[in-house]
């Protein structure tokens, strides 16, 4: 499956088709034209009908132009995993910045990171987390003074603990 | 003369002592921020606003000046060596900077940037300080039609930033222009395509979509690899530093990079971005070696890296002229100038003198300064990378991570990032070209904008754009710009024995 | 090796609980407090905010950080602030474009109504004037009128958007003059000057702030009137839109410290007095007229009656001339 260019182009112009007909289909709620000026309207119709031509002609060109082998799509067995896994992490980051607040968020996402994609020793892992972990928190909520969630931790300071 | 009295004035306060350290300063800031992804200066300037109210309105421009042009020079490491924009305008060097660092040229890509950088910036300030009256004036030639036709013929240029199929760089360009859709429309305050979301109110903000789709995107593709057998690059001392040829090859583009970034700098709403984009592809226009451009090339590094660093000095010119901001950094700056009791505007010249002079002297040695800053940290970057990427990825993905949620401390922009990373990576995995995207999303809202404003200016008749000097001008080279890869092929048809450089289908 | 990691980051959470347990009390401010401008980075408004944060960070420790969110008349500000936490920590500084919503045009693109929002104090406002490049054949607005009068058409204005205060005091005038001059919105004063300077527009209503002055000292523009109750101190010369033929242009541009309406009532006294004292400091007046803003303070109770005075006056104005 999508193991040829071909392949690939033809999901991609409809793909692509199709959110130009989405454009196109919402951008009429917001009117055409109005006393000479274009209201809001119209550029995204516009854009959105020029899209869908666009990807028909790439559809046409990549029919005509006729199959040839590219390359695998996955490289690994293993990278749907891998893959699947980081974008869950990264999805995972943005939920609980606010509920578990910056320093506890990117030790964990950080463990995680290098314990489920290719795992590595545990003692390296949590000590690499760890000092990541602390040494930006130092670089942006001190230094530079960006304003971090603060989550659950309250406004922890390491140290508060002694 | 005039001007070497500025001039000795300029340096004398310069180089006092207490205007170097905090120039020192804000350089030294404003490179960190300049590298660490999303982080940019406007951020890190209005919060660091507070401190200098209590330094002398000297200190304090210089030192947040200092970080303007400091992010302008470090937004450039993360993008050679990591293929992820440090700043939005450096978006453009990752497209020939990273290939060269895959080949292992990361050390030469490093340093040309900086040389580049430091030409482009140092050629600004003498431009300054030598025309600003005359320049500033034809900054306000510049009214809506006049933008219009600018990004009409800035979206032209989007045609020679990609090497692939001309119809999927065409796609990708109207896709951006759609994306760009997304948000309140300026002229009539409506707000479309956000499906609810007020985050998305202001449209898609620039950062995070860049982010994801060159950076968030490349660690994607990197897992899959094994990243066990993988070492980030291989770099050879003598990779450190451009060779001859590299030298050679980059003359050209800095010269250029450096005068057109400057002017497109002192039009307000020009910026940075603009001029690397139109250094690229003119650079690539005109080059003897078209094809050589997106595989590793050093004039695709050198012009675009010269010319956001000129267009960042040109961008002072409306300020220290007029008292208009040109872009938001600038806005703040002005901001911290009126805090301070000092109000920028046409007398600014002759009512505060040393502060105006003062300023364009930082100038000179900040680009100095940073010039010796970068230089030697390119080994320690080049160092850096030998960490083995599965140790390295983590790092880079939360610094993405901060980076896009302290644009706005509003957690959405994390999303968007992530969101655009995978697009992204389905960009790279169908080939489609990324770079138009992000062109069209940012010049497609001012072009909407621009064109709205002139058509009621001119009570809706489309003859304002040829009744005046400069729009007329501009859209004549656009169109002779899309007419002339037709024309060569008629040209060609007719010799048939000519060997041409033509462009591709 | 799950159950390492579910150890270990049950660790982590008592860690984090017991820390945050033995923490510092609650203190308002304890942090960065976020004030939202619904004007673009860079605008006027935003120095006067800078300013009075200056002296509240002196009172207080923390910061006041502007938070920029522009667009849609003030609406984005304005639903920004209705969906942030009451706790105090994000604060409106707002004008009259977006505390009464309901009463404005196109009022689908707020979220919230009036009663929303809780005002505090108002500190400050902007002094709106009209313009001319100082080269334009009109020494006066009726001058300007006569002409625009026989080349209907021929002549634009520039505001700052469609249903702003900018507007409104435009779009009132050439009405009751009966001209038809075309009008074309800015984003900001920066980009209104720069038009007006250029001669991409003939006259602009903009505001009598730092740079602005600038320009007026340097001679480089020329007001013509003032659409306010009195003349301002700084133009004693130009005559208020009244003494030209005009109606009186009696709707203040405050500017003013707005919180969702849950705030604890602590919270808003805490600002209330912060402000206060800020208004009475000796060089607060001085520095304020110096960026270009005045000091037009009223305490919670007379800004309350004040925003509502104001807000109904707008909409009588734009229903007379038929704009809602």
């Amino acid at each position: 499956m999508l193991q040829t260019r071909q392949s690939r182009d033809v999901l991609s112009s409809l793909v692509f088709m199709a959110i130009g007909l989405i454009f196109c289909i919402g951008s009429i709620t917001y009117g055409d034209v109005r006393g000479g000026v274009p209201s809001a309207g119209l550029f995204p119709c516009l854009g959105g009908m020029t899209f869908i031509l666009l990807s028909a002609i790439n559809l046409g060109l990549t029919l005509k132009a006729g199959s040839a082998k590219a390359g695998l799509f996955f490289p690994q067995a293993d990278s749907p995993r891998k893959l699947s896994l980081l974008l869950g992490a990264l999805f995972a980051y943005g939920v609980a910045l606010m509920f578990l607040g910056f320093f506890l968020t990117t030790l964990l996402f950080m463990i995680f990171l290098l314990k489920a994609i290719e795992p590595q020793k545990w003692g390296a892992s949590l000590i690499a987390s760890f000092s990541v972990s602390a040494a930006a928190y130092i670089l942006f909520e001190v230094l530079l003074k960006v304003q971090l969630p603060v989550g659950i931790l309250g406004n922890f300071r390491l140290w508060n603990l002694f | 003369m005039e001007i070497v009295n500025h001039l000795l004035l300029s340096f004398q306060i310069a180089l006092d002592s207490g205007n170097l350290f905090w120039c020192f300063m804000g350089c030294l800031l404003g490179t960190l921020v300049g590298v660490l992804p999303g982080l940019g200066p406007l951020a890190s300037m209005s919060l660091l606003l507070p401190i200098s109210f209590k330094l002398s309105p000297v200190h304090s421009i210089i030192m947040l000046a200092g970080i303007y042009y400091g992010a302008a020079y470090g937004g450039s490491t993360t993008s050679i060596l990591l293929n992820i924009p440090g700043e939005a305008c450096s978006m453009i060097t990752c497209l020939d900077g990273y290939q060269m660092a895959k080949k292992g040229r990361a050390g030469a890509a490093l340093g040309i940037s900086a040389i580049g950088s430091f030409i482009g910036g140092t050629f600004g300030v003498i431009l300054i300080t030598v025309l600003a009256p005359p320049l500033a004036g034809i900054a306000v030639k510049f009214g809506p039609p006049e933008y219009v036709s600018l990004m009409v013929l800035g979206l032209t240029f989007v045609t020679y930033l990609s090497s692939g199929s001309m119809v999927k760089a065409l796609m990708m360009t109207v896709f951006g222009l759609l994306l760009g859709c997304i948000g309140t429309d300026l002229v009539t305050g409506s707000i479309r395509f956000t499906m609810g979301l007020t985050g998305l109110s202001e449209g898609l903000d620039l950062v995070p979509v860049v982010m994801g789709l060159f950076g968030i995107s490349e660690v994607m593709l990197n897992i899959e690899e094994k990243m066990l057998e993988r070492e980030v690059f291989h770099t050879t001392l003598r990779g450190l530093i451009p060779n001859r040829q590299e030298f050679k090859d980059s003359a050209g583009p800095i010269a250029r990079g450096s005068v057109m970034g400057f002017f497109l700098g002192v039009l307000p709403g020009g910026g940075a971005i603009l001029a690397s984009i139109v250094s690229y592809a003119m650079e690539r226009k005109f080059s003897k070696h078209p094809e050589r451009f997106g595989t590793g090339y050093i004039a695709g590094v050198a012009g675009p890296e010269t010319a956001n660093n000129a267009a960042s000095q040109g961008a002072f010119i409306p300020l220290l002229s007029l008292g208009i901001p040109g872009n938001p950094v600038i806005a703040l700056l002005m901001g911290a100038l009126i805090i301070h009791g000092v109000t920028p505007g046409p007398l600014l010249m002759e009512t505060h003198p040393n502060l105006f002079w003062g300023v364009v002297g930082s100038m000179y040695t900040g680009n100095v300064m940073l010039v010796f800053l970068n230089l030697p940290l390119i080994s320690i970057w080049v160092k850096l990378l030998r960490v083995p990427y599965v140790l390295l990825f983590p790092v880079i993905l939360m610094l993405c991570l901060v980076g896009a949620y302290s644009i706005n401390n509003n957690i959405l922009d994390v999303f968007i990032m992530v969101f655009f990373g995978v697009v992204g990576y389905l960009m790279k995995k169908f080939e489609y070209p990324a770079a138009p995207v992000v062109l069209a999303l940012i010049l497609g809202p001012m072009l909407e904008k621009s064109l709205g404003q002139s058509l009621m200016m001119s009570n809706g008749s489309f003859r304002i754009f040829l009744t005046r000097p400069i729009p007329l001008t501009m859209l004549g080279i656009t169109f002779l710009l899309l007419v002339s890869p037709l024309l060569l092929r008629l040209w060609k048809r007719r010799r048939p024995g000519l060997l041409l450089e033509g462009q591709e289908d | 090796m799950y159950r390492k990691m579910v150890v270990l980051i049950g660790i982590s959470v008592l860690c984090a609980v017991w820390t945050g347990a033995a923490g510092a009390q609650e203190k308002y401010p304890e942090r960065p407090v976020q004030g939202i401008v619904p004007y673009a980075a860079g605008s006027s408004t935003e120095n006067a905010v800078r300013l009075l944060g200056e002296y509240l960070q002196k009172y207080w420790g923390q910061p006041l950080v502007v938070m920029n969110k522009p667009g849609a008349g003030g609406g984005i500000g304005g639903n920004e602030l209705y969906k942030s936490k009451p706790d105090g920590y994000t604060v409106g500084m707002f004008n009259l474009t977006n505390t009464t919503p309901e009463l404005l045009m196109d009022p689908q693109r707020f979220i919230y109504k009036s009663k929303d929002l809780q005002p505090i104090v108002q500190f400050s406002g902007t002094m709106p004037i009209i313009t001319v490049k100082v080269d334009a054949p009109w020494k006066t607005l009726p001058e300007f009128i006569e002409d625009a009068k026989k080349n209907p058409n021929k002549y634009r204005w520039a505001h700052h958007g469609r249903g702003s205060p900018y507007w409104q005091i435009g779009t009132a005038l050439f009405q009751h003059a009966g001209v038809k001059v075309l009008d074309v919105p800015f984003e900001g004063d920066g980009k209104n000057l720069i038009a007006l300077l250029g001669g991409h527009v003939d006259i602009s209503v903009m505001t009598f702030a730092a740079t602005n002055r600038e320009q007026i000292k340097a001679q480089k523009i020329r007001p013509l009137a003032v659409p306010a109750a009195t003349r301002y101190d700084e133009l004693p010369d130009v005559p208020r839109v009244d003494e030209v033929g005009f109606p009186p242009h009696t709707i203040e541009i405050y500017l003013g410290v707005f919180v969702p309406k849950a705030t604890p009532k602590e919270v808003i006294e805490k600002w209330r007095a912060a402000v206060k004292r800020a208004v009475g400091e000796p060089d607060f007046k001085g520095r304020m007229n110096q960026i270009g803003f005045p000091v037009w303070y009223k305490d919670t109770a007379e800004f309350e009656e004040h925003v509502v005075k104001i807000g109904k006056a707008q909409h009588d104005l734009l229903k007379k001339f038929g704009l809602i």
